[in-house]
């Protein structure tokens, strides 16, 4: 809904179709008939928000029901920042175009550290207090979830609760909580003590955290009904969960803006860098015939010509030829384009590889993680550089002329060495391009070589592991850049401070909330925008209260310290993650789920205990 | 409805008004290729390696302009009754895009000259009664000279003779209504007029709203 007000800064502002709301399938409701007003908060941009699937599920899960309006709110720009301060407009949501404060519940989806300041300046723009303690009223009550929740620490200050794991399972007990509260008039303190005992809910403000001397933990103490670990809900049954029939369909052009198919949730595979490879499982898939279903009822209601499948690796389908075999025949028929992002390099059959050749080609993407085998061996990437060569020649004899790879540097036991493997790896890729017989002719190839830093993050083997310190991340990219001899090779690689923030963030506690309020306070926000990042201020914040980037970066945690992380439970062990720390210092790899099971644990959170992988096993 | 080879040439007209006033004309196009593919009609498609429904607007409309009588030209492969054509095509436009009517084309694109607008507004440091009147000084004027962006930096310009009929609608709120080129050669945008004018007096202007009433052709009669 536009107001006179949003209106009358419309014209002023770039793109205004962010702002306005009404777009093809976006829910409106009668606010006096619903018990629940929900404000689901993306905070970012709408481009960027708008394309994530999540929203997608939780906002038309939540519609799904007639007691609960769910609406969408996302970060505004700077220049519409700037007009609604001016002007005293209120951070609205999209469908009514109230605002946020009006809310009985607000969510804000945490899918990156670097949109944390944008959670504050929401609520800031709202005109609520931005710390929990501050606001004493029932509603609004501030949720957060996502993968970042998975730590919720840094965030504790500011949110009344955390929902641990898939949205869909907890959402519907809280709404129906909050709806109890609001009619008996329950105290906000009443209403966290009743959502404390939902499982997967974490409430902050119910555990007290003491540290050492040192700065590392000396307990997590839960209180009244808190339990003393929270443990992460799971659908169990993809194919029974509710998905969309309906996408709103954005007027601008958003990032990803095409039907999105979630073909599975977790990996079988286990990288030992990859936090959603372990905060994800257990694998659960969904049949290629609800998939197909689901992907013409989704092109019916929206008009898009692309769909995408999206889930971690999407050859490890555990009936991926058949899904594609189904999508191809009414995607063809329709012109409609499949896309197929994460194809991993190992299992890349000609016969995949011909279904992929019917649909539109976009470049190919590998990430080969790693420049050496004993490195990848490290990481658990269990891919070999004869896989990698085979792919590219399969793909280059099919016609593809340019090659896009990434690769992290700063893996732990990384040694120059290392780093320099990765031009070779490109080199070599060149070099076969042109040895390879029944390429496309008159063409050159193209390889392009992405580079980020590494992070160690929480829940993943390496959660111990301190970062590179910032020199020596530098100095392995100034390395790596002098070695690129072809203009055939294009390097590129992410700002080295931006990796040193997520790795404070993502493994920080309790006390770096006073830093990130510290950081919005000094003008950070949109910090994932490189043009809106500003380290100087994020190094006299974290100055400001009296923390430092080693800290948290660049220190290796003991093997028997509390870690902050340590009251959620995502199903994979402590125990599971410090064996695989182990066997990576030894330069030795894990199998996959389908190989062998290694007991991580995610099994646990299903009902049978038994996960679908090992079903499979037990069929064949 | 006109057979061509296989196909029969369409020229739809619409209203883009409300929120949907805010769909930039590149948007636009790709919310038509989508709306057109929900109403699963037997659209025509480009050739090509990435087939697209053939789809060609007349005269592009600005960002946060409203249209009475906007009109794109498409292709079907076979012959439909206008009015199945009109309720199936509404049936699947998004909030504040309505067709109005379909016919074979007539004119040429490129007959296009005029643009016919009404601008309302308001100055939020005068009445409407002061502002009218400043309006009709304005363009009494025998020249009105801006600076218009060109390819060799920004140049002087005397809009003048480019403004045809001027009447006031409204008194309060001021409604003005204009025509002004808008042709391949030659177009001028109604925010610069206004813009020139509150320059020249020195006020600030709030555009309530500015609606394309309609699109003429160079002998004055209406595009269809």
């Amino acid at each position: 809904m536009v107001s006179k007000e949003i209106g009358r800064i419309l014209p002023l502002v770039q793109k205004p179709g962010r702002y306005t709301g009404g777009e093809l399938n976006s829910v409106m409701k009668d606010k006096r008939k619903v018990d629940l007003r929900y404000a689901f908060c993306f905070p970012d941009s709408y481009e960027i928000g708008m394309s994530h699937l999540g929203i997608k599920i939780l906002y038309s899960a939540a519609n799904a029901r007639e007691d609960v309006w769910c609406e969408r709110v996302f970060a505004p720009w700077h220049d519409m920042e700037k007009e609604m301060r001016d002007k005293n407009i209120s951070l609205f949501a999209l469908e009514s175009g109230d605002s946020l404060s009006e809310f009985d519940l607000i969510g804000f989806t945490l899918q990156y550290e670097l949109s944390y300041t944008n959670v504050l300046n929401m609520l800031d723009l709202a005109g609520l207090p931005v710390r929990a303690k501050d606001r004493e009223s029932l509603t609004p009550i501030v949720v957060g979830g996502g993968p970042c929740a998975c730590n919720p620490e840094p965030m504790a200050d500011f949110f009344d609760l955390f929902m641990l794991g898939d949205g869909e399972e907890v959402s519907d007990e809280l709404y129906d909580l909050l709806i109890k509260a609001k009619k008996e008039e329950w105290t906000k303190k009443a209403f966290l003590l009743e959502a404390a005992k939902i499982k997967g809910v974490y409430v902050p403000s119910l555990y007290d955290v003491e540290y050492n001397e040192d700065g590392t933990i000396k307990a997590i103490v839960n209180k009244e009904t808190a339990p003393e670990k929270v443990t992460k809900r799971v659908v169990k049954d993809l194919d029974k969960v509710h998905y969309p029939d309906k996408f709103i369909v954005p007027f601008i052009e958003v990032v990803h803006d095409r039907v999105v198919e979630e073909i599975f949730r977790g990996c079988i595979r286990g990288c030992r860098f990859c936090q959603a490879g372990f905060i994800y499982r257990p694998l659960r898939s969904r049949e290629p015939e609800l998939l197909k279903k689901q992907g013409m009822a989704l092109c019916d209601s929206t008009g898009y010509e692309e769909i995408s499948l999206s889930s971690l690796s999407t050859s490890d389908h555990p009936k991926v030829e058949e899904l594609l075999s189904d999508m191809l025949e009414f995607t063809e028929e329709r012109k409609i384009s499949l896309a197929l992002p994460s194809l991993r390099v190992d299992n890349f059959s000609e016969e995949l590889m011909d279904k992929i050749n019917r649909v539109r080609k976009t470049g190919l993407t590998f990430a080969v993680e790693a420049g050496t085998q004993r490195l990848r061996d490290v990481i658990n990437k269990n891919v070999t550089e004869e896989e990698v060569m085979e792919t590219c020649r399969i793909a280059f004899e099919g016609g593809y002329t340019s090659v896009k790879l990434y690769f992290m540097i700063g893996h732990p036991t990384e040694t120059m060495e290392d780093v320099l493997a990765i031009n070779d790896i490109a080199q070599k890729i060149v070099d076969l391009y042109y040895n390879t017989p029944n390429r496309k002719k008159g063409r050159s190839v193209s390889v392009s070589v992405s580079v980020a830093t590494f992070v160690p993050k929480s829940f993943t083997p390496f959660q111990w592991h301190p970062q590179d310190d910032y020199k020596a991340i530098n100095a392995k990219h100034k390395a790596l850049r002098d070695a690129v001899q072809s203009n055939k090779i294009s390097y590129s690689w992410s700002k080295v401070e931006v990796s040193t923030l997520e790795a404070i963030i993502s493994r920080g506690d309790r006390r770096l909330g006073r830093a990130i309020k510290r950081a919005w306070e000094l003008g950070c926000t949109f910090d994932s925008w490189d043009e809106c990042f500003d380290f100087t201020k994020w190094r006299q914040a974290l100055d400001d209260v009296g923390l430092t980037i080693e800290e948290y970066a660049n220190r290796e945690r003991g093997k028997d310290e509390i870690l902050p992380w340590d009251v959620i439970d995502v199903g994979v062990s402590k125990a599971f993650l410090r064996r695989e720390f182990e066997t990576a210092t030894l330069s030795k790899t894990s199998p996959n789920c389908y190989e062998q099971c290694l007991g991580c644990g995610a099994n646990m959170l299903l009902n049978d205990k038994r996960c679908e992988v090992c079903k499979i096993q037990k069929q064949s | 409805l006109i057979a061509g080879e296989n196909r029969y040439d369409i020229r739809a007209f619409f209203r883009k008004e409300g929120r949907a006033k805010y769909i930039s004309h590149l948007d636009l196009y790709r919310t038509m290729q989508r709306a057109f593919n929900r109403s699963k009609l037997p659209v025509w498609f480009t050739d090509g390696f990435n087939p697209k429904i053939y789809l060609n607007f007349a005269m592009p409309i600005s960002l946060g302009f409203e249209g009475r009588e906007e009109a794109f030209d498409f292709r079907l492969n076979r012959d439909m009754d206008e009015k199945e054509i009109i309720d199936t095509l509404n049936g699947v436009m998004p909030e504040g895009i309505v067709i109005t009517r379909v016919q074979s084309p007539e004119k040429k694109v490129k007959d296009i000259a005029t643009s016919v607008y009404s601008l309302k507004i308001a100055a939020p440091g005068a009445s409407d009664e002061e502002l009218s009147a400043k309006l009709r000084e304005y363009f009494a004027q025998e020249q009105i000279i801006t600076e218009k962006r060109t390819k060799k930096g920004m140049k002087e310009l005397d809009i003048r003779p480019m403004i045809g009929d001027v009447t006031f609608e409204s008194e309060s709120p001021v409604v003005l209504k204009m025509s002004l080129p808008s042709g391949v050669a030659v177009n001028l945008n109604p925010t610069l007029v206004m813009d020139t004018f509150a320059k020249q007096y020195d006020i600030s202007l709030d555009y309530l709203n500015i609606c394309r009433e309609k699109i003429l052709c160079e002998d004055g009669t209406e595009f269809y």
